[in-house]
């Protein structure tokens, strides 16, 4: 396992030092503890087994990321018909409703807002950090935060911020 | 964070066995690593392949036929007709005139002039004189061609030109069997059309027809000589038949049950003296 290096950093060092933002990136957009599960194993078995050249640190990161994402809208697509919203509920992700912690307004976003609002405030990347990570335009991603957060506001209701 | 709270979203406990399972699993696939193959792009290949054998088979064999070049048929001629046989006519009277040349001595006169045939009191002066015939070539063409059988009214004959030689010859007179009309036709097999009768019409000197179309065969007035090649030889005597003749220079015209010329023979009429 050592013998696989990522910019001077091992495999396992590698999976454990982004395994939070990776699962929290499968979690959230899968709201799914053993469903996300499987896609942060396909994800770094990817890095594995093809891994590109990264010139840094949050080249590796963003890529990760990048994979992470397309592995969960795959596995989306793939158990479309077979996702139950019962199997969610037993296995899903809940976060009590706290006073200051949105986390499961969070989780009663759509995907495309969840991913903005989660790289936004969780793993602080600015805007075109994620345009770059999701593949789309920085106005898309403005538009998408921005819309993110009117509807959080609404699901929070009042003035959390 | 500052303007959303996600503090629980960000310290979300990502279970340890979740990165032992991983590195399990990617030590796995490292070991046993198959050979990965792009199910789905092979098979696109194979189908692209598969549609390019297709059509490249369907254009090779649909292609249309190549035109078939007409044959060339040449009408076939009738035997019937009488440009049949005319070509072979000289063809089969030099045949004969072989044949017959080995059976008789009689004496040929190719080319005969036209006024001989048109002054038959020269050559008929006694009964013992030798019957002449006259030797021409064959132009059937110009022969009258009734083709039904025992017409009574036919066409007036316009003297041949030609005849044709050797087939029609009396026997010697000298010969005692000899009677007074006798004629002896050779016919080539070839002419034997139809039932295979051979019609005779009799002309005068004056080239007026005198007797009907008498059928002759072998079962009646003939008698069928044969050994020589494929020539059928056929006595024949209008006399005989009932047909009353003046001492005259006759000619007698051969025919086919289809109307084409065979032979002619000049045949002189003198009844010796009593």
């Amino acid at each position: 396992m050592d013998e696989v290096q990522f910019l001077s950093m091992s495999y396992e060092q590698v999976v454990r030092k982004y395994k939070k933002t990776i699962g929290s990136v499968c979690v959230m957009r899968l709201k799914n503890w053993a469903d996300a599960e499987d896609c942060f194993q396909n994800t770094f078995l990817k890095l594995y087994k093809n891994p590109p050249d990264f010139s840094d640190e949050e080249h590796l990161k963003a890529w990760l990321i990048r994979v992470a994402i397309n592995e969960c809208n795959r596995y989306i697509r793939k158990n479309r018909f077979h996702l139950s919203l019962d199997d969610i509920r037993d296995e899903g992700i809940d976060f009590p409703e706290e006073s200051c912690d949105m986390s499961w307004a969070l989780m009663e976003l759509e995907p495309k807002y969840r991913e903005v609002l989660y790289l936004h405030y969780c793993e602080v990347y600015q805007i075109n950090e994620i345009a770059q990570i999701l593949n789309k335009s920085p106005n898309t991603i403005k538009t998408l935060l921005r819309r993110g957060r009117e509807k959080l506001r609404k699901i929070y209701g009042g003035d959390g911020i | 964070m500052s303007e959303f709270n996600f503090d629980k979203l960000s310290n979300l406990e990502i279970p340890e066995k979740w990165v032992d399972n991983t590195l399990s699993a990617s030590s796995t696939s490292k070991e046993s690593a198959p050979a990965f193959i792009n199910i789905r792009k092979t098979m696109t290949a194979f189908a692209c392949f598969l549609v390019v054998c297709l059509v490249g088979f369907s254009l090779f064999t649909l292609k249309p036929d190549k035109d078939i070049l007409p044959v060339d048929t040449t009408p076939t001629q009738s035997t019937e007709s009488s440009a049949d046989i005319n070509p072979t006519t000289e063809k089969e009277n030099e045949t004969v005139q072989k044949d017959t040349q080995t059976v008789t001595e009689a004496t040929e006169k190719p080319n005969a002039d036209r006024a001989e045939l048109k002054k038959p009191t020269e050559n008929t002066s006694t009964a013992t004189q030798p019957d002449e015939i006259v030797s021409e070539t064959n132009e059937p063409e110009n022969l009258p061609t009734d083709a039904t059988q025992g017409s009574t009214e036919p066409q007036e004959p316009s003297l041949p030109e030609v005849i044709f030689p050797d087939n029609g010859f009396p026997e010697d007179s000298s010969d005692p069997d000899y009677s007074v009309g006798d004629c002896l036709v050779g016919i080539s097999p070839g002419y034997l059309v139809g039932n295979g009768n051979i019609y005779c019409r009799i002309y005068n000197s004056n080239h007026e027809y005198i007797g009907d179309n008498n059928i002759f065969s072998d079962q009646h007035l003939a008698h069928f000589y044969s050994g020589f090649g494929s020539t059928y030889y056929y006595y024949y005597n209008p006399i005989k038949s009932g047909l009353v003749l003046e001492p005259d220079t006759y000619t007698y015209s051969f025919y086919n049950e289809h109307n084409v010329p065979i032979c002619r023979a000049k045949i002189v009429i003198s009844y010796p003296e009593s």
